[in-house]
């Protein structure tokens, strides 16, 4: 005994048998960009079907295991709506779709092959990237000791004798092995161009292993807010070929002690 | 899989593009985006560099408005002919969905863009020319953003002065397939006039198909009932207040006050607990009264 009363009519649409349905043909991929800009919502009645192409502008910037999954599911939307749009007579129309045993195989393999990839990406890459890890090099690497402060950075280069305020000089093609440290708050040392962040914090010693491949000047920078002047926080990273290098540590040890300003 | 089924929601239906269908189609579209985006940060290689840099930012916010936002407005389109009995404006509503759809992909993929260039995040100032012209292009999308929000308000505005032309009579604004359309807008206290007896995923589909075989035939007479309510009381809210005061108090030590609060909150529920009528009895003149003028609204 459900609510048994007449609907309108005009919203009432009958349904044919299955058997009688004919398959349409219209194109079955339109691309999600399509959809985001709205194109499927105007396209008229008798347009034709619209061209197919390349899934422009939605791949995010980086990543290997991403564009598998983007390409997979224009597909999947752009066949929905494709065959959906209500002004589209011709279209398949099953108000009473229930099940698809493809269309479940469809929606769980895609994901688990995606977890799978991913995953194995993510299994290998955090491994090769440790920061704790050494670098594979035959050069012996370069030992520099950050610490973070109100708001610059000191770099102790122990072996050599010297230290530099928001000035980060390393020879080219070798590893440079960092001890990282605070003497206030958190913050973050990185250099982009160069590779992987790590946290710098009081009372403890966080490790990093970077390698400069081309000569060149990069911007250094915290990553984590740190309070007045994280905004300038910055420092300057000079790589310079071996022998710069030499002559760059005995001019700093002559120049005696240097307050900075 | 949870945005494949949304996804085939739409398959072998009638796709209409109605305010909420927008922000629906809107929400899965912008959220797989931010899924994604999240996916690649989940990775820790990718994460050693894009953590709180603005590449972050991007995303978090795809997911809260594309996933958030853009569905609890979905929501709100669609059932708030249900809670108040007419309908929202469609035109100020689509307004307001390409306004803050447009603006919010203007206002968020440049962050993306400039997380890669290594701009972090939470700084009030900053010193790089390269990443001006991205940074000017997310101030404008977030001042279409900001006339989407004004468009939705506006839509409120007008649908509430403008009540009675978009008055849901029929209860069942979009043809809908689910229970809550079979009734009226907004529903009475109790409902349903008569238990529904549900035997498909779609109940209220399944009912109109088959009064739609059976147009023809006399539909047996409603049977009414009289229907038993709770009765309305105060108590929740009363009890809620001496919640708050004890809360205050506690969080500031004023401990007489906390002692007044819980004494408050308890004597509350004591009254509660010892009132003799629970309930009210809805006669089946009233029931039935409202259930004719709902039936009689529908048919046409």
């Amino acid at each position: 005994v459900g609510a048994g009363y007449k609907h309108p009519p005009a919203k009432n649409v009958p349904i044919q048998p299955q058997a009688t349905r004919k398959r349409s043909n219209i194109v079955a991929a339109i691309p999600l960009g399509a959809v985001t800009t709205g194109e499927a919502a105007v396209w008229s009645r008798d347009a034709p079907a619209p061209e197919l192409s390349p899934v422009a502008g939605l791949e995010p910037p980086e990543g290997t295991a991403a564009p598998l999954a983007v390409a997979a599911i224009p597909n999947a939307e752009g066949k929905a709506e494709a065959s959906s749009r209500s002004s589209n007579k011709r279209a398949r129309y099953l108000p009473n779709f229930d099940y698809s045993g493809r269309l479940e195989m469809l929606v769980w393999s895609i994901p688990a092959m995606a977890v799978l990839l991913v995953g194995g990406v993510a299994w290998v890459g955090s491994h090769d990237l440790d920061q704790r890890k050494l670098m594979s090099s035959t050069a012996k690497p370069v030992r520099v000791q950050v610490v973070s402060l109100d708001w610059k950075w000191l770099f102790i280069y122990p072996d050599q004798g010297i230290a530099t305020v928001n000035q980060l000089t390393i020879p080219v093609g070798t590893p440079v092995s960092f001890e990282l440290t605070s003497s206030g708050v958190i913050n973050s040392f990185f250099v982009p161009q160069l590779g992987s962040q790590i946290y710098t914090m009081a009372g403890m010693v966080t490790r990093l292993h970077l390698q400069a491949d081309h000569s060149g000047k990069y911007r250094g920078l915290s990553a984590q807010f740190s309070g007045d002047g994280f905004a300038d926080m910055r420092f300057n990273v000079e790589a310079v070929p071996a022998e710069n290098f030499a002559q760059w540590v005995t001019a700093a040890r002559a120049a005696g002690p240097v307050r900075p300003a | 899989v949870k945005v494949f089924n949304w996804l085939f929601t739409l398959y072998g239906g009638r796709v209409r593009f109605t305010v909420p269908v927008l922000w629906s189609i809107g929400f899965m579209v912008t959220f797989v985006i931010g899924g994604m985006t999240g996916v690649l940060m989940a990775v820790p290689p990718a994460d050693f560099q894009l953590h709180n840099s603005l590449f972050l930012v991007a995303h978090f916010h795809n997911v809260i408005i594309g996933g958030v936002v853009f569905g609890v407005i979905a929501g709100f389109n669609y059932w708030f002919p249900k809670a108040f009995g007419f309908t929202l404006d469609e035109r100020w509503g689509k307004a307001a969905f390409w306004c803050w759809f447009i603006g919010f992909y203007l206002a968020f993929m440049p962050l993306y863009v400039l997380g890669l260039m290594g701009m972090t995040r939470r700084m009030q100032h900053y010193d790089n020319l390269d990443w001006q012209p991205w940074l000017l292009v997310a101030a404008v999308g977030a001042a279409i953003i900001l006339v989407g929000i004004v468009c939705q308000v506006v839509q409120l505005v007008v649908s509430i002065r403008a009540r009675e032309q978009h008055r849901d009579l029929t209860g069942d604004p979009w043809n809908g397939r689910t229970l809550e359309w079979s009734t009226a807008s907004p529903p009475p206290p109790w409902n349903f006039a008569i238990l529904p007896g549900v035997a498909e995923r779609d109940g209220y589909w399944s009912t109109k198909q088959r009064a739609h075989a059976m147009q023809d035939q006399a539909r047996p007479a409603r049977e009414y009932a009289p229907i038993e309510m709770p009765r309305n009381s105060a108590i929740g809210s009363v009890n809620a207040f001496f919640a708050v005061v004890t809360g205050f108090a506690l969080i500031w030590h004023i401990w007489w006050m906390a002692g007044v609060g819980l004494l408050g909150a308890f004597v509350a529920l004591l009254a509660f607990a010892f009132r003799d009528k629970e309930e009210v009895e809805v006669p089946t003149a009233q029931v039935a009264q409202l259930d004719r003028s709902h039936a009689a609204e529908v048919a046409p």
